[in-house]
């Protein structure tokens, strides 16, 4: 600069002065907000990532309400297990009477006079079960899979139902055509072949005659045997199932047929039954919450938070034709005592209560596997609730590490500024004051 | 000694008028010292000298100076640092403008700091709100307090957008206006500027620096050029008489980075006259496809790659005037035309010279002309021919009358004497009453160009006044005395003739049809029998022998000897005996009126016809470009200094300029920036035909497009989540049954699939759909027509069965329209229907943006709800908590979308603008935003710091300092003592020679 004149010199000092101010200001600011940064401007990356950890904290505290009232739904339905299973459990220590004591009451008093009253005490055990099963909370039903507005169990004709469904549905065995993949085949209501026909025949009922005492009695002695839509009589094997190398025919004088709609009912209510039993629905509790490709939910991503009846007290029926379901098999054992009231045991029905207290065993075993399950769900839904909050200080930590100023740093920095400022300030009253004309004469 | 006595006193009063001027230049700078853009000044002082020598100069005198002069006051300027100052003062006006638009549209993106937990934003923590209140619906499905809650947050997530979107279209409508205003200022400054040049101009005639009024312009520049890139050039404009003053031309500085554009070196102020700066209402449209790269002249489909505009019809043109005009919604701007403050256009003209180089043999045929000659009348001796600038009298010199009266032979005579000399470049006879004028270089084009010689166009013919001739006669004289014959002698021998000789006295003017009468015999001039010639008639001999030959007399033979009449007696002898012949009378003379003679040429016809000099084959083609409303062109060929050369001239009209997108830079292109661009979202018409970095350059329309490519992206993904279909536990779609169960609930069944069979090969190679198609070792396998397939297997689906697939009615679909299948056929949720429209009042969600997103009428209403779940397993069973399609809705809030720009505007050029949640999105925006104003507040810092050393550096040279000021004062104020001083000095030694010198004795 060859001269440096009092404008210039001005200019200069106000440039100078107003950025002092400038970082003045912007301290004090920093202050004031106590925040590192007021915009995205200032630091981009950080402002980004600062959102980024908000958001993440404000999912993390809608997750942990979700996980905390699904944790108290399960706490609401392990209460209920809990007191299903002191119902079924072999000892309970307490004075109520449990499905297992009463059974082995009824299975062990050899008079039978007491069993009118434990046919009761067993009827009522089971109702009272259903009715644990049906608990709510708040207003949603625990039990009821995804169903939660509707009552899961209903008892209807001594029958018990899921979700309009008879618990204990089955399919019946039919005849097949062991030649063609065991498929089953359909007869008219003569109980002969027909493609067309609507109905097919349940295998429990056939008798099988052998193909030679057939083919040797007189045809006018001859039983009524399946034929097919010739007319020639169709060969089967022991079971009764068609073999064309069979030795046998099927006799049909005293076979039983179900309706081919009928039948398909039995195979869709188990279907549904199956379906029921392990129907899901996920909450978002902080697993991740995604959806693949498709846009399926990643089921390990989320808490399945259905809780559904058939899984504790069975479904269906078991080779046997009983059924596994514990309503159904206490009631069966309660109708058992109520035949078998104020007289000794005819050793059918004792065989066949022995075999059903075995198999309620063996349920209540499952239930009470079931019932561990669950007890271990709240258990992790309790743990999580711990995660997330655990998350939700650390997340509110990471982002206040990144907002939030080093107050002793804002301090020192702004102590600085203003230093400087006064300091600006100083140099520009000398600036403004002296030139050669203050000491002209 | 070479001044008077008194001349000290004159020395001491310029010494005394230069400290006193010195001191009022300092005081003008101390009082502007605050002035803005006030250059300091400074005194131009200059000894003076008288310099030639005197009466009484001595070899021996030593010369001493007259004092001081002050010849000037100057302003200390430095104009490299003005030409950088404003350079950098552009940058600044651009960056300064840009941060400020920038800071505006953060103050109402940008969430920092915003919302509940001391910074938890308003959209970003909405959106987390919605989420919530789905998860709550999520784990209790079927709750209606809990879709309440879902349409609470998402309708406050709707005010949001809007809230957003008002306030950006308020700040677009505020920098419009801002932009109008600036426009305006602009225009004002351009306007006072060249009132400057004109007060500066008219003060420089009159002598006057008018250094205040620079100073003004100054100011008014370094305004200006924060506005707008500019270029500055100060040149000397010739006012006549040899006298030049400055002139100021200030045009854009060429701030377009595309070569091809000339516009941004569009002359804004020439001396004293200025352009304005205009919005037009529209604009010729612009073709998006033009690239002149691109075009083969053999292929006819690339023509539209030449043409720069569109017309209505949609064709290229490249005539402004016929393209379509559309309206101006990029905020172009043009330049008026060059107007001086009484309206007055500009002009000026600029030539260029092409030598014409003609390879000798190849000459081709000489140009050549034929003039038609005209002569009527007579000229005679004295006449006067006037051609240009040179005369000829008829019967002097080389231009006899014999000449002048020959038609060829004049014009041969002139052809040579045209323009002062013989012809330079044609060679001229005279053949069949025309002159034949051939170009002497075959080939080339005489200086006369097609026009004939001008000179022989103005031949003038002034008729002599002419004496009117005379015939007369001398009395007879007898030189020979008759004798008589002697009477005695036979035959006599003495016999003589009387002879008389008489003078004949004629003036040489006679001319044919003049007649003369002699004794009652009247004789005419002229070349027809019984006439005498005129040049006979000239010559007193021939005159004399005509009349010898035609005046009878009974007594004398009459014969003719020189200019005399010689009378011989036709006695002999008889002299003595008869009187002298009598002398003729004088002879009347009768001269006829004349008519003045004409000579006219005509113009010069080419020959042969149709041959125009200089269009000869081997000629370069004279082509002048084509005249455009803002140049005309003349072409000329000219010969100078022996070099032939096709010389055209330009004339330039200042027409109005349409600027192209870039042609500013400043605060106006930060400005229209602001208000423009797009990024992504700019058309490829933009790109191609407008700016090619209008992808990256993000103005208000960006932000406001992004807002509502969200807002639109937020509406679409929740109403289709909504808009679904019933599907039973394996995902197979539903149809209607007609029948209900037991509780009156509806019973479906399984919607039939759009099932496709086709035959692959061994290695399962596709073959065809076509039974025919099957190989031996192949196989046949069908394909399912799907909803969710990605679009890679919705391609190959196409690929494969572009006939799509027929449904049991007959009705076809493609994988592109497994949707329409469903729609018609599957069912949908009695819940379903759109959750969001673009308006309040309806459930329409076509153009939803973020300034109409709205609960839909239905979602308000309450007959659409969130659609928990389309799961109805085996068509019949109840799951009222079921809440797959909430889980897609709160995995929606965090679910990476692609943000296509095209699904807002059809006519982006993108595909892609992000891709990520809502929330990233919202980041993504506030992030490009942050990172621009980040970048522009540190160039802004830069260039600002940059300008103000600049205006630093142009202070310590132009700036008042009063330090300085301090010390000229004092100086001035010595001096001037110093010479009153002097003044006293001399008045006293003065005072001691006159009054006490000489007085010794007394």
């Amino acid at each position: 600069m060859i001269r440096a004149t009092t404008g210039g010199v001005l200019r200069g000092y106000r440039t100078n002065l107003m950025n002092s101010f400038i970082t003045l200001n912007n301290s004090r600011n920093t202050m004031l907000t106590q925040r590192n940064f007021n915009s995205y401007a200032e630091d981009p990356a950080a402002a980004s990532k600062s959102f980024q950890l908000r958001r993440a904290r404000m999912a993390t505290q809608s997750q942990y309400n979700i996980c905390d009232d699904t944790y108290r739904k399960y706490q609401q339905g392990v209460s209920a297990l809990q007191a299903v299973n002191e119902m079924i459990a072999t000892e309970n220590g307490s004075d109520l009477a449990t499905l297992k004591d009463a059974a082995l009451r009824v299975l062990n008093e050899p008079t039978g006079d007491a069993r009118a009253a434990l046919s009761r005490t067993l009827s009522q055990i089971s109702d009272t079960i259903i009715q644990s099963m049906n608990t709510k909370y708040g207003d949603n039903f625990v039990f009821a899979g995804a169903d939660g507005q509707n009552v899961p169990f209903e008892v209807i004709d001594n029958k018990l139902y899921y979700r309009g469904i008879p618990v204990d549905a089955e399919v019946p065995a039919v005849v097949q055509d062991a030649a063609n993949g065991n498929a089953q085949f359909k007869v008219d209501a003569q109980g002969n072949i027909d493609a067309n026909g609507q109905y097919y025949i349940k295998a429990g009922s056939v008798s099988t005659m052998d193909k030679a005492a057939f083919d040797g009695m007189d045809p006018a002695d001859q039983p009524r045997v399946l034929r097919d839509a010739t007319g020639a009589p169709v060969t089967v094997d022991a079971d009764g199932n068609i073999d064309p190398n069979g030795d046998f025919y099927l006799n049909t004088e005293n076979i039983e047929t179900i309706s081919q709609e009928d039948y398909e009912t039995c195979q869709k209510n188990l279907a549904k039954l199956d379906y029921l039993a392990d129907e899901k629905y996920f909450v978002d509790i902080g697993l991740g919450f995604k959806e693949n490709i498709k846009g399926e939910l990643i089921e390990a991503s989320g808490f399945n938070a259905a809780l559904n009846g058939l899984t504790y007290l069975g479904y269906g029926t078991d080779a046997d034709g009983d059924p596994k379901n514990i309503y159904s098999i206490v009631q069966k054992l309660s109708d058992i005592a109520a035949r078998a009231q104020d007289k000794p045991w005819t050793e059918a029905d004792y065989n066949e209560f022995y075999e059903l207290t075995g198999k309620l065993e063996s349920r209540s075993s499952e239930y009470t596997t079931q019932f561990i399950n669950t007890d271990a769900s709240t258990t992790k839904l309790k743990n999580n609730l711990e995660l997330l909050e655990e998350s939700f200080y650390t997340l509110q930590e990471q982002y206040s590490e990144l907002e939030d100023v080093d107050m002793a740093d804002a301090i020192t920095s702004f102590v600085w500024a203003q230093y400087c400022y006064n300091a600006a300030l100083k140099v520009g009253n000398s600036i403004l004051s002296e030139s050669l004309i203050d000491y002209m004469n | 000694m070479s001044i008077g006595t008194f001349g000290t006193f004159t020395t001491a009063r310029l010494g005394i008028y230069a400290a006193q001027k010195g001191l009022s230049v300092v005081g003008n700078n101390i009082a502007n010292i605050n002035t803005t853009g006030y250059t300091r000044q400074v005194l131009d002082q200059v000894s003076l000298s008288v310099g030639g020598s005197d009466l009484y100069r001595s070899q021996f005198d030593a010369k001493v100076g007259s004092g001081a002069l002050v010849r000037n006051i100057n302003q200390i300027r430095d104009p490299y640092l003005d030409i950088r100052y404003r350079t950098e003062m552009a940058s600044v006006g651009a960056m300064d403008k840009k941060l400020s638009g920038l800071n505006d549209i953060a103050a109402i993106l940008d969430e920092i700091g915003k919302g509940e937990n001391k910074g938890d934003g308003l959209l970003y923590a909405q959106f987390q709100k919605l989420s919530e209140a789905l998860r709550a619906l999520g784990s209790s499905a079927g709750s209606q307090s809990n879709d309440t809650l879902a349409k609470s947050a998402a309708e406050a997530l709707t005010t949001l957008f809007h809230t957003y979107a008002d306030k950006l279209e308020t700040l677009q409508k505020n920098t419009e206006t801002a932009f109008k205003q600036d426009l305006a200022k602009t225009n004002e400054i351009l306007t006072n500027i060249r009132d400057l040049n004109d007060s500066i101009r008219n003060s420089e005639i009159y002598g006057d620096r008018a250094l205040e009024l620079r100073d003004e312009r100054n100011r008014l520049i370094d305004e200006l050029s924060q506005y707008m890139k500019i270029d500055v050039v100060y040149t000397e404009e010739d006012i006549g008489a040899g006298r030049l003053v400055e002139k100021l031309t200030i045009r854009l500085a060429n701030a377009n980075p595309d070569p091809d554009v000339q516009s941004d070196s569009s002359i804004l102020v020439d001396g004293i006259f200025a352009a304005q700066l205009e919005m037009p209402e529209s604009f010729p449209q612009i073709n998006p496809q033009y690239d002149p790269s691109k075009v083969d002249p053999n292929d006819p489909d690339t023509e539209i790659f030449g043409f720069k505009y569109l017309d209505d019809a949609g064709a290229g043109t490249n005539d402004e005037a016929d393209a379509k005009q559309v309206p101006n919604d990029n905020y172009n701007l043009s330049l008026t035309k060059l107007l001086d403050a009484k309206g007055r256009e500009w002009i000026s003209s600029s030539t260029v010279k092409k030598p014409i180089v003609v390879a000798p043999g190849d000459e081709g045929t000489p140009a050549k002309y034929a003039i038609d000659i005209t002569k009527t009348g007579v000229f005679a001796a004295g006449d006067k021919i006037t051609m240009g600038s040179q005369e000829f009298i008829v019967g002097q010199g080389e231009l006899s009358l014999d000449i002048a009266n020959d038609s060829i032979k004049l014009a041969n005579f002139l052809a040579t004497k045209i323009n002062g000399r013989q012809n330079k470049d044609y060679t001229v006879v005279a053949n069949n009453g025309k002159l034949e004028l051939t170009a002497k270089n075959p080939g080339q084009v005489g200086s006369q160009g097609p026009d004939a010689p001008k000179d022989l166009l103005e031949i003038k013919i002034e008729m002599a006044n002419r004496t009117t001739p005379t015939l007369s006669f001398r009395n007879p004289t007898l030189t020979t005395p008759g004798v008589d014959a002697d009477p005695n002698a036979t035959p006599p021998t003495n016999a003589i003739a009387a002879i008389y000789t008489m003078a004949l006295n004629s003036s040489k003017n006679w001319q044919d049809g003049d007649t003369f009468e002699i004794d009652g015999t009247t004789f005419t001039v002229g070349a027809g029998a019984g006439q005498i010639p005129a040049a006979d008639a000239n010559d007193p001999a021939k005159m004399a022998l005509f009349l010898a030959g035609n005046l009878n007399n009974n007594d004398y033979n009459i014969t003719a000897n020189g200019s005399n009449l010689v009378f011989t007696s036709k006695t002999p002898g008889a002299a003595a005996n008869n009187a002298p012949p009598t002398k003729p009378a004088n002879a009347t003379v009768t001269v006829p009126a004349r008519t003045a003679p004409t000579v006219t040429f005509g113009k010069p016809t080419a020959d042969p016809p149709g041959t125009i000099p200089g269009t000869d084959a081997n000629l370069p083609t004279l082509t002048p470009p084509a005249d455009t409303p803002e140049v005309t062109y003349t072409v000329t060929q000219q010969r100078i200094n022996g070099q032939w050369y096709e010389v055209t001239t330009a004339i330039y009209h200042t027409q109005p300029v349409n600027l192209d997108d870039n042609d500013l830079f400043g605060s106006l292109q930060s400005a229209r920036e602001l208000l423009t661009e797009a990024g992504e979202f700019s058309s490829s018409g933009t790109i191609n035909g407008v700016d090619e970095s209008a992808a990256v350059k993000r103005g208000i329309p960006y932000y406001r497009k992004s807002l509502d490519l969200l807002a639109r992206q937020f509406a679409q993904q929740y109403n289709s989540l909504n808009n679904g279909h019933l599907v039973d536990e394996n995902g197979n779609y539903l149809q209607e049954t007609g029948k209900k169960d037991d509780k009156g609930n509806p019973i479906y069944e399984k919607l039939p699939e759009l099932t496709v069979t086709y035959y692959v090969d061994k290695d399962g190679n596709y073959l065809g759909t076509d039974p025919a198609d099957a190989v031996a070792d192949g196989k046949e396998v069908s394909a399912t027509l799907n909803k969710n397939m990605t679009d890679n297997e919705t391609k190959a689906f196409n690929e494969k069965f572009p006939q799509g697939i027929a449904d049991a009615d007959g009705n076809t679909y493609t994988a592109d329209s497994i949707q329409a299948y469903l729609d018609a056929n599957g069912v949908k949720h009695s819940d379903g229907g759109n959750l969001f429209s673009k308006q309040g009042d309806t459930d329409d969600a076509d153009g939803i943006t973020a300034a109409n997103i709205s609960i839909s009428l239905g979602w308000s209403k309450g007959d659409t709800h969130i659609v928990t779940s389309y799961m109805k397993p085996f068509g019949d069973v109840q799951n009222t908590t079921q809440s797959e399609n909430v889980s897609h809705m709160i995995s929606m809030i965090d679910k990476p979308l692609e943000y296509n720009p095209q699904d807002l505007d059809p006519d982006a050029a993108s595909t892609h603008l992000f891709k990520g949640s809502f929330n990233d999105m919202m980041d993504n925006m506030c992030s490009v935003l942050g990172n621009d104003r980040r970048s522009t507040n540190v160039m802004l810092n830069t260039y600002y710091a940059a300008a103000v050393e600049l205006d630093t550096g142009r202070d310590s040279v132009s700036g008042v300092d009063l330090n300085d000021e301090a010390m000229n004062m004092m100086q001035y104020q010595k001096a001037y003592s110093a010479a009153c001083r002097l003044m006293t000095a001399i008045d006293e030694a003065l005072d001691r020679l006159i009054n006490n010198t000489g007085l010794a004795g007394r």
